[in-house]
């Protein structure tokens, strides 16, 4: 049990696979909006995020009998949902040569000028980072999954996930700004922030 | 976009699901939802099955006359490659994916190995004499290479037929392509084994190592009318 009285994601699960489906409906309620975060991220305009989210969902309906009981339900369906956007992008990437590996539209954006260009920068940042300290970022900061369910999806354990998390950071942190900034800025969260301690993006 | 609005949408978007959900219906429904493990072991089973009824209804002749070593070689490797290629095809989504190099890598290695076995593992070195081992050559290798050739497809294409209906994703990729091309000439190499007695290396490589590459051949307009489409659906 999940806050006193709501079922947890898992509970919730195994009773949709048990046929419930209003147990589907309220794991749909509860994960739809950080999963169309997940879409939405790079770019995806809102109407094909919608159907990436409508087939994370899908796929899990198909996978349902693939789940595990005492599982982390958050880090399979985002597993789930990182793969269906990776393939959307590939197509996508197939199709459109002139788009960025992120699917995006290089000078084509609805965001401010600022903005844009520290989105850029983040990007270059992240793909200068090693790849194991990458992918606990994209899943601690982006997709907000815990410290444990980081580590489940990584297969890793918990205190491994919060140190590479810890040197990720670091490292975006310093690859975003100037020595001299860092000194006096000390900023304290964000991407290039730091991890809370209760372990929760 | 206010509150209500973002709502709106959601209820919308829940809707639009609940759509998709309900039309999943049927045998490929039923089947592609089954735990991973036993849509793999399914795979195998039809591919049991289909050897099975090769040995029962038209087994090769010469079985007494081939060298265990060399044969067993050649039928571990073709089992040891469809497992995998099995395996690759039929990954859920809910776990990381092997790279993309390596399953281009193991399809390429599972549509080359027929080939690779005729090369490395001659059988025609090795066998016993027999009267049929050395036909299929001269005026009689195309006859004899496209009714191997047809043979191997047709049966390989059942257990095509079968990994697409246990297959979760809609879509089918370049690399899976080629990864259920390799499974298709792999069962249908397995069949061949187990049913054509002739060893020369002419007629293996025109009839036998020939059938992922018609398999090939034969899936790729699904991937390239996909690719011209105007939507792909799921992943």
């Amino acid at each position: 049990v999940k806050n006193g009285t709501a079922p947890a994601d898992e509970a919730l699960m195994t009773a949709y696979v048990a046929g419930d489906e209003r147990a589907f409906e309220e794991l749909f309620r509860r994960h739809a909006g950080p999963i169309l975060g997940l879409m939405r991220r790079g770019w995806v305009d809102r109407a094909t995020a919608e159907d990436l989210v409508q087939q994370t969902f899908l796929q899990l309906h198909r996978a349902r009998h693939d789940f595990r009981a005492g599982g982390a339900f958050r880090a399979w369906l985002f597993t789930i949902a990182r793969n269906v956007r990776r393939d959307h992008l590939r197509r996508v990437l197939r199709r459109e040569p002139t788009l960025d590996l992120e699917g995006r539209e290089p000078g084509r954006s609805d965001e401010g000028p600022a903005r844009y260009a520290a989105r850029e920068a983040l990007g270059h940042a992240l793909d200068r980072l090693p790849v194991t300290l990458r992918r606990v970022l994209e899943l601690h900061y982006f997709e907000h999954l815990s410290f444990a369910d980081v580590a489940a999806s990584l297969g890793i354990s918990r205190s491994a996930a919060k140190v590479r998390a810890h040197r990720a950071y670091r490292a975006l942190r310093e690859l975003l700004e100037p020595p001299e900034e860092v000194q006096e800025a000390g900023c304290d969260r964000g991407p290039a922030g730091g991890v809370s301690e209760g372990g929760e993006p | 976009m206010t509150q209500h609005d973002e709502q709106d949408r959601r209820d919308r978007l829940w809707e639009g699901l609940r759509d998709r959900v309900a039309g999943e219906r049927g045998v490929r429904a039923w089947l592609r939802s089954r735990p991973t493990r036993a849509r793999i072991a399914a795979a195998l089973a039809a591919t049991a099955l289909v050897g099975l009824a090769v040995l029962l209804l038209a087994p090769r002749t010469d079985f007494d006359a081939l060298p265990a070593a060399v044969y067993g070689l050649g039928l571990a490797a073709t089992l040891g490659a469809l497992l995998t290629v099995v395996v690759a095809f039929l990954h859920p989504l809910q776990r990381r994916p092997p790279g993309r190099g390596r399953i281009v890598l193991a399809a390429c290695v599972a549509l080359a190995l027929p080939a690779l076995l005729v090369l490395g593992a001659p059988l025609h070195d090795a066998v016993d004499a027999h009267p049929e081992s050395f036909d299929g050559q001269g005026a009689d290798l195309v006859p004899c290479a496209l009714r191997c050739f047809a043979f191997g497809l047709l049966l390989g294409a059942v257990v095509l037929v079968l990994l697409r209906l246990l297959d979760r994703r809609d879509a089918l990729s370049w690399p899976r392509l080629l990864l259920l091309a390799g499974a298709t000439g792999l069962v249908g190499n397995l069949a061949l084994a187990l049913h054509c007695p002739l060893v020369g290396p002419a007629h293996l490589l025109a009839g036998h190592a020939t059938v992922p590459l018609g398999a090939l051949l034969a899936l790729a307009p699904a991937a390239l009318g996909r690719r011209q489409g105007p939507e792909d659906r799921t992943t």
